[in-house]
């Protein structure tokens, strides 16, 4: 779901002629999405954390 | 010289000396030297990742970078050292957290000696690739600090280098991880607040964000008016794009994949710099926040000496600042890049600012070049001569072998310094090559993938380093078929890692699954 939203939005983004705060789209989106994704990798990361130590 | 720089240099000093004297004092046995006694605070922890990833690479060289190939490079900053840290302490320091109390484990060797059943052999391979690859990494350290020392206060270039050199050394030897930790920490904040600082003012000073963007895509006809080289001088048609076609080196997708999507990550998450780090904080808490940490405070520093590296690409082709040129061995005269921020902060940045600029850069070389030199210290003493070689060794002896290793790879790598290059980018990544052909199989393949081996890992490393030396010395740099494809040197040495571990792995039989067991390998990060 999350996946096909950000393409969604990447796309949109690319197909539109207009340059973004003075950037090329493509480069926009190019700089943008991976630190978005990773960000939120990383926040599911620190929501979902469980202990390592419960392990033996 | 100026008095306020130096003024600043010197306090700058004396604070280093103040916490290298209270680690001095804290360090007592050798687990104290070399991993801290795995006894770091949360906050001591995240800058000493931030702190051990911001080197002079960062700061001189990420400018560098972006001087030559504008935007065309900026997964190095979306995925690199951010990608790196974070996801080192997730897939590496999580996993290894039980057993690191259980085996009492200093360096990530220790871990080799358990999970490979070989307390000798693959720790002496592991030991001596491990302080080569540091040593490769200090040179363009150096090269940092004399770049910025020449450029902002007119101190020779080998002058300023041999000064950071002394102190590094002093403290290194004094405090072992201790002092490099604590160090680090105000180093880390020092360098986070010149580059945040710094930023916005020589943004601001081009003009503002959108008409700096605009202009990056003027450079090419800036430069060929202004300063009548070609529209296509140094990838100039690429700088606004973020990547070129596939046959272009440095900026050509393919180059950008296997430099910034292999060498780099790779390589620093397995970095013996930093891995080693994982092995050092108090409480695997601090392995929930710490990853989103590290990544929100990297991407910006790196993004911001990226784009301070761009403004002083524009700067240049406006003509609004010279760029010095750099002699190459055979009289060649290049640009040389890495003099991109300290000449723009130079032009742009106000008085005191611009003298802190020598402190920060000094802070992100020594926060790097200690770490560095703990872990080729530890390898050469702890792993190699206690562990492999002779295990009755005094404590004592093992001090006195620390320190001299410290000096000998201090002074050589230095030394070697003294002869700069266009980028010192290709240094850092020439290491990195090495680190992740060498380290990434045996270390990721090792707490991941039972069928992982002694005879895989141990052949990993020894063909990764032969086959990534060997490329550097056939192909250089960059690995072209021309009007088809452009890649970077690390990949023979990746496919011939790779390779080696994937068929000796099936060939030879896997590791006792008692071993496995305790060490908790499998294709998962915590055992349900």
């Amino acid at each position: 779901m999350f996946s096909i939203l950000i393409t969604k939005l990447a796309i949109k983004i690319i197909s539109s002629s207009d340059r973004i705060l003075g950037m090329l789209p493509i480069t926009f989106v190019c700089l943008i999405i991976p630190i978005i994704v990773q960000i939120l990798i990383l926040t599911l990361w620190a929501l979902k954390w469980k202990s390592p130590e419960k392990e033996g | 010289m100026d008095i306020l720089a130096i003024g600043a240099t010197i306090i700058y000093f004396i604070a280093i000396g103040i916490i290298s004297y209270f680690g001095a004092k804290r360090t007592k046995t050798l687990a104290d030297f070399v991993a801290a006694s795995g006894r770091l605070g949360f906050w001591t922890y995240v800058l000493l990742m931030v702190g051990s990833v911001t080197s002079g690479m960062t700061i001189i060289g990420v400018a560098g970078t972006s001087f030559q190939g504008g935007w065309a490079n900026l997964w190095e900053r979306v995925i690199g050292p951010p990608f790196a840290i974070s996801f080192c302490t997730i897939l590496i320091g999580y996993k290894l957290w039980n057993l690191r109390k259980k085996f009492q484990m200093l360096t990530i060797q220790d871990y080799f000696a358990i999970r490979y059943e070989d307390p000798k052999i693959i720790r002496m391979i592991a030991g001596i690739i491990s302080a080569a690859t540091c040593f490769a990494y200090l040179i363009a350290q150096y090269t940092a600090i004399g770049i910025v020392s020449e450029a902002i206060l007119g101190i020779p270039y080998s002058l300023a280098s041999f000064i950071a050199l002394i102190v590094v050394i002093g403290y290194v030897m004094t405090g072992g991880m201790f002092s490099t930790a604590w160090t680090t920490f105000l180093q880390s904040i020092l360098i986070i607040l010149v580059i945040f600082i710094s930023t916005p003012i020589i943004i601001s000073w081009m003009g503002g964000w959108i008409i700096l963007n605009e202009l990056v895509s003027q450079v090419p006809i800036l430069q060929q008016t202004i300063r009548g080289v070609s529209s296509t001088y140094l990838f100039a048609q690429f700088l606004d794009k973020p990547f070129g076609p596939a046959d272009i080196p440095l900026v050509g997708w393919a180059y950008n994949l296997t430099l910034f999507g292999i060498t780099v990550p790779l390589g620093l998450m397995v970095a013996p710099h930093i891995v080693n780090n994982v092995l050092c904080f108090k409480d695997s808490k601090y392995t929930k926040w710490s990853p989103l940490l590290t990544y929100v405070l990297c991407v910006p520093i790196i993004l911001s000496t990226s784009i301070i590296g761009i403004a002083a690409r524009v700067a240049w082709a406006q003509g609004k600042l010279n760029i010095s040129s750099l002699i190459l061995e055979g009289g060649v005269t290049v640009a040389w890049n890495d003099m991109a921020f300290p000449t723009i902060a130079k032009v742009a940045l106000p008085y005191g600012l611009l003298m802190l600029l020598l402190p920060c850069v000094l802070a992100a070389v020594m926060s790097t070049t200690d770490r560095l030199l703990v872990t080729a210290a530890s390898n050469i003493s702890y792993d190699v001569i206690k562990n492999a070689i002779r295990s009755t060794i005094s404590d004592k002896g093992i001090k006195w072998i620390n320190r001299i290793t410290i000096l000998v790879i201090g002074i050589f790598s230095w030394w070697l310094s003294l002869t700069p290059q266009p980028m010192l980018a290709w240094f850092i990544w020439a290491a990195l090559s090495l680190m992740v052909n060498c380290f990434f199989w045996p270390i990721i393949g090792g707490l991941y993938w039972k069928r992982m081996n002694k005879h895989a890992a141990r052949w990993c490393m020894i063909i990764g380093f032969i086959t990534t030396l060997l490329s550097f010395a056939i192909w250089g740099r960059n690995i072209i078929i021309p009007g088809v494809l452009a890649v970077y040197a690390v990949v023979p040495g990746f496919i011939a890692s790779t390779l080696t571990v994937i068929i000796l792995s099936f060939i030879t039989k896997p590791q006792s699954e008692e071993v496995l067991k305790e060490t908790c390998t499998g294709l998962f990060l915590r055992r349900k």
